[in-house]
């Protein structure tokens, strides 16, 4: 095996006085799909929120790299800079700044980083347009402020969309299947499914089997009480989805 | 039970006898206030000198002050010399000789409230022997609390009997010069009651005023001071749930409370004064300062009241967020019928870091009355990572009555987060009607609406106090829809 | 001197510039009385609790007399032109022939009428918060009176400039519309100078149906004091939106009455403050439901930097036979430095049961969620920072519906600001 995109190695973190993650291992290499899976209060939210450099979090012990570096080590914004994503279980609706100018912003902010020229209006409008038109989103949802008065699905869509034209290297994806019909659920799986590539690697973090009948996972990971107690390939999902949790909860008391 | 206890015997009867009822049963003191008066109270009262000075120090500074008029509220000219500053209780034979002296009106309101019978006559004034049923439930009561090492007596044995307490802590959350009524109360309080909750105590049950037998006596300027030390908790009721016969007009009461490191105090009030008849004639005028200071470090002081009475009440019970992480609370429900006019809330003022404060205050409005909430959150330029949420909403019954919402929201803190909401409005024809439909009479579906709007201060207040607020409610709004 | 003292000492020294055509002798001698029977605001005075009113002690009252030159300072000053306006120039307090439209393009925009006599009568009364609205009456040096019956899109820009000597500006206008009138002004207050103070009036009467987008920009220099005061009275079903913008000023106070008098009267408020350096921008607004179903709308945004003070009271009275009246409130405060400091007043006085009032108020620093969603995203932390104290105003800045002045408020806005580059390609 490479050297993985991401490798976490006993990761240890605390809010306040509680310790969500007790010890977490796990790689996941370049061009795979990995599912974390749990039940509440397992800590996959806390997981991605810890990648991702949000505040109130304290790492009291382990380390993570992302292709080779130390990922803790950076500021929220570089992470992102890196190629690091989060799509958000709940995106923040933050009225008075547009769509439009958010993902211009942020697409310049990592071409810059990455020594590129900034996209000039007109490529970048192309380029979003496209985009839109693949997560089937009507171009006014660019003039709107972010995430202002979307429904949770848009909420979602939105979400989606940023990553598409963002391209991360790793896109880690809290709960983006709840809260979606049908309908979009669909949507929202074609629009990570473009994302696979050899160079990238995504995490889904889920309770259900159904976003994974879209995009298959290469490994599906079970959290609980802050550890990662059963690692396996896609059929751990389906008997997940037929036994739920409880019988893995009873192997680990 | 033991009623051969001698400091139990304390208790029951220092409050009335001593000093004063007995020596000076005759006196009462001609109408008008100065420096004699006072020299006069204190020595009735034999009072330490550092008292007697203190009150003097305190009526030059009234001397100097003006009567506020910023408050929403309007009342003939109150002359201050043409009040008695001091008058010995009564003799019993003053007051109504039997139940069935009494205003039926007023025996009506206990009997829907659900008093004890005794307590009815003990409410309205009549002469009554001091001795019944809940000097049972005071003995047990002063065995437990000497126990625990709490000091919870009337202010004057206080004064005697540990006036070391009295004078490191007396005026310092509210000076004497605080205010004008405030400094009022400074000069000529005659009583009121005194806490001590010692380092790590939990006090074991709650103190209530209505257990100080005569509490009704302790007159127009009472005076109350609650020490929480380190770590201890305790929780204060004050105040009598049925409407006190009372002669006196003017009501200037001063409470201090004071909260040292963890300590925690929960102060209760369910004021029911006399409001005045339906054309508004009579009724008391009650001018309250009451003031907490969470001076130690996570130290909490949570005000609960619930104010149907008096004619004019002018009150604002506040807290000083001093200690780090300290915690204030305010929750309101004021009720104002006929002609009765409120202007009450509250000041959280935000001093240490990581402070936090609630306010909840909830007013009704009905008839002629008019109601106002008076808020103030301040946070000063130390309090890093304050807090304060605000829920302020009004209920108009009636199209002459007023509701007002007068909130100072003033922000030196760039890390402090104020948020603050306000509403009013009337009774919604949609819940009403629903209401009507299920079966309900006009009255109750009022009552049940009203109830709902105060539910989140209700919840605050201890059991028992909750119950009876609620029916109180019930009776204060009684005839104000029709 | 004491302040009686220094206005009758100041207003004798004036006369010959206090013509009768501005504001007639008595009704002058009628403010000075009045005004000195209220004295200057006591510290004491909660009307005038958070304004900045030391610069009185000092300031003279006498008006400013003409400027001998003003081409090159006005140069700087003077904003483009906005297409389709007819643009109206006042230089400390008087109309400026040579740089407004023609007298025959003002005279077609209303300027210069004469007003019915309706109008004084119609307005709120003084009371002690519009007091300086009496200074501006005892001292104005001219009177822009503007009347229409008609569509009138028209510029007024405001100027104080300059002078050699301590002396003040007095900007005064007069707004009628007709019924039925619909009307677009916008009212700049631009330049201003330490030795001088600006005391603008602008008074306004909406007859029944009349429409009026009134857009206000102070954006005076940083060692002006200002003082304003605004009453308009609205008849039956007119419209009155009104933006408020405060950009400049050391000292600033505006004071803001307006009377819902007729039936269905409609008040739509947006205000921003915006304050960087140690200034003190005080806002005092009071809106009177006098007639039934009413409505009143307010939306007030107040960003604090630096060492500055921002404050905005906001009262709404309902009387008692205004009923069916619909009020809101939205106040919002944002800090963004040690030093600087917000007071919020959200009040509401009701005395009719037919009613639905509310207000929010929230101070605090920028949403730390909203902060990480950008920074998640890869923006720089110090842009992130700027982005959202710009949404904070966004709102209200949205609501100026002429493109080609929004972006003007816009530009002056994020100069204000600062890290102009990260923002403008916002806009």
């Amino acid at each position: 095996m490479t050297t993985p995109l991401l490798s976490i190695r006993d990761l240890r973190v605390r809010i306040g006085d509680r310790e969500v993650l007790q010890g977490i291992n796990l790689d996941v290499p370049a061009g795979q799909v990995h599912a974390i899976m749990g039940p509440n209060g397992s800590g996959k939210s806390s997981l991605s929120h810890v990648l991702a450099g949000k505040p109130g979090y304290t790492v009291t012990g382990g380390s993570v790299l992302f292709k080779g570096q130390d990922l803790l080590a950076l500021p929220a914004e570089e992470r992102a800079r890196e190629g690091m994503f989060l799509g958000f279980q709940y995106p923040v609706e933050i009225p008075g700044v547009n769509n439009a100018y958010l993902l211009r912003a942020a697409l310049n902010a990592a071409r810059r980083h990455r020594s590129e020229p900034e996209v000039d209006a007109f490529d970048f409008l192309a380029l979003v347009k496209s985009r839109m038109q693949l997560m089937r989103m009507d171009e006014s949802f660019l003039s709107r402020g972010v995430n202002e008065g979307f429904s949770g699905g848009e909420k979602k869509r939105n979400e989606i969309l940023q990553m598409l034209v963002l391209e991360p290297s790793l896109a880690v994806l809290d709960e983006t299947d709840s809260g979606l019909d049908i309908d979009a659920l669909k949507v929202v799986a074609a629009g990570i499914q473009t994302l696979r590539a050899p160079d990238r690697a995504i995490v889904l973090v889920t309770h259900y089997q159904r976003l994974l009948d879209h995009v298959a996972p290469d490994q599906v990971h079970v959290l609980a009480r802050g550890r990662i107690i059963k690692s396996g390939g896609p059929e751990l999902a389906l008997e997940l989805e037929r036994r739920g949790y409880d019988w893995l909860l009873d192997d680990a008391a | 039970m033991s009623t051969q206890d001698p400091s139990l015997d304390a208790l029951l009867a220092r409050g009335y006898q001593h000093g004063f009822v007995t020596d000076i049963e005759s006196d009462t003191v001609a109408p008008g206030l100065d420096r004699d008066t006072v020299r006069f109270i204190s020595a009735k009262k034999g009072e330490p000198q550092f008292l007697l000075d203190w009150r003097l120090q305190a009526l030059d500074r009234w001397y100097e002050m003006k009567e506020p008029h910023w408050a929403k509220l309007q009342y003939k000219p109150i002359d201050y010399q043409d009040i008695s500053y001091y008058s010995a209780p009564k003799a019993k034979t003053d007051g109504p000789k039997s139940l069935a002296d009494v205003d039926p009106k007023l025996l009506a309101t206990y009997e829907k409230l659900g008093v004890p019978l005794h307590e009815r006559a003990r409410l309205a004034g009549v002469a009554v022997d001091a001795v019944f049923d809940s000097v049972s439930v005071a003995t047990t009561f002063k065995d437990r609390l000497s126990a625990a090492g709490v000091i919870f007596c009337p202010f004057s044995e206080a004064v005697h009997n540990h006036p070391e307490l009295i004078e490191r802590w007396l005026g310092t959350v509210v000076p004497y010069g605080d205010n004008y009524y405030a400094a009022l109360n400074s000069a000529v309080f005659t009583d009121g009651s005194f806490v001590y909750i010692p380092k790590g105590v939990r006090c074991p049950m709650e103190l209530s005023t209505y257990f100080r037998i005569n509490a009704a006596k302790t007159g127009q300027f009472e005076r109350t001071l609650i020490v929480a030390d380190e770590g201890s908790h305790v929780s204060y009721l004050e105040g009598c749930t049925a409407p006190m016969r009372d002669e006196n007009q003017l009501h200037a009461a001063v409470v201090e409370l004071l909260a040292l490191d963890d300590a925690q105090i929960k102060y209760s009030t369910v004021q029911n004064w006399y409001p005045g008849d339906e054309n508004g004639v009579g009724g008391i005028y009650n001018f309250v300062t009451k003031r907490g200071e969470c001076r130690g470090r996570n130290s909490r002081i949570s005000w609960t009241q619930v104010e149907t009475g008096s004619a004019i009440t002018w009150k604002y019970p506040s807290c000083v967020l001093r200690g780090e992480n300290s915690v204030g609370e305010f929750y309101s429900v004021a009720v104002t019928a006929n002609y009765q006019q409120a202007d009450t809330g509250t000041k959280m003022i935000h001093i240490g870091a990581n402070t936090r404060s609630t306010i909840v205050s909830k007013g009704i409005s009905a008839g002629h009355a008019q109601n106002t909430y008076r808020g103030q959150v301040s946070v000063m330029p130390g309090a890093h990572g304050a807090r304060n949420f605000t829920q302020c909403d009004s209920l108009l019954l009636g199209g002459q009555c007023g509701a007002h919402t007068v909130p100072y929201i003033e922000v030196k803190n760039p890390q402090a987060t104020v948020e603050h909401e306000a509403s009013t409005s009337r009774i919604s024809e949609e819940q009403l009607f629903y209401c009507l439909q299920r079966g309900l009479s006009q009255e109750d579906a009022i009552n049940l609406i009203v109830g709902g709007f105060c539910k989140t201060v209700f919840r605050e207040l201890p059991m028992e106090f909750a119950v009876e607020a609620q029916n109180l409610l019930a009776v204060s709004l009684e005839g104000a829809v029709g | 001197m004491n302040f009686a003292q220094r206005l009758q000492h100041d207003h004798a020294a004036a006369l010959s510039l206090l013509s009768d055509a501005a504001v007639p002798s008595a009704a002058r001698h009628a403010a000075l009385a009045r005004l000195t029977e209220l004295g200057l605001p006591g510290l004491r005075d909660d009307d005038f609790r958070y304004a900045n009113l030391r610069p009185l002690s000092r300031a003279s009252f006498a008006p400013a007399p003409e400027p001998a030159e003003l081409a090159s300072q006005l140069a700087a000053l003077l904003p483009a032109r906005l297409d389709g306006y007819t643009r109206c120039v006042l230089v400390n307090g008087r109309l400026a022939t040579a740089y407004s439209d023609s007298a025959a393009a003002l005279a077609a925009a209303g300027v210069g009428a004469t007003l019915n006599d309706s109008f004084e009568a119609s307005l709120p009364d003084i009371g002690p918060a519009e007091r300086f609205d009496l200074l501006n009456q005892a001292f104005a040096t001219d009177c822009l009176r503007i009347s229409s019956a008609g569509a009138v899109r028209l510029e007024v820009l405001c100027i104080s400039l300059a002078g050699a000597t301590d002396a003040a500006s007095y900007p005064r206008l007069q707004v009628q519309l007709q019924p039925g009138a619909d009307m677009t002004l916008i009212e700049r207050h631009l330049g201003g100078n330490a030795s001088g103070i600006t005391v603008s009036t602008c008074n306004v009467q909406l007859g029944r149906d009349a429409q009026l987008q009134h857009y206000r920009l102070q954006d005076l220099s940083l060692d002006a004091t200002w003082l304003d005061t605004l009453r308009a009275t609205l008849d039956a079903n007119a419209h009155y939106r009104l933006s408020l913008l405060a950009l400049g000023g050391g000292a600033a106070r505006s004071s803001v009455r307006v009377r819902l008098a007729g039936q269905g009267a409609r008040l739509m408020l947006n205000g921003a403050s915006l304050a960087d350096g140690k200034r003190v921008l005080d806002t005092v607004i009071r809106v009177e439901h006098e007639g039934r179903d009413t409505r009143s709308d307010q939306l007030l945004r107040a960003v604090a930097n630096e060492q500055s003070g921002i404050s905005m009271t906001s009262r709404v009275e309902v009387s008692a036979v205004a009923g069916g009246a619909d009020s809101r409130q939205s106040l919002k405060g944002l800090i963004t430095a040690k030093g600087a400091e917000i007071n919020l007043r959200p009040q509401l006085e009701i005395l009719t049961d037919e009613v639905t009032a509310s207000h929010g108020a929230t101070t605090g620093a920028l949403d730390e969620n909203m902060l990480f969603y950008l920074l998640s995203r890869g923006l720089e932390a110090d842009t992130a920072r700027k982005l959202l104290e710009w949404a904070f105003i966004a709102d209200v800045m949205s609501r100026i519906e002429m493109p080609a002045l929004r972006r003007q408020v816009e530009m002056a806005t994020v100069t204000r600001m600062g890290n102009a580059a990260a923002l403008e390609s916002l806009l």
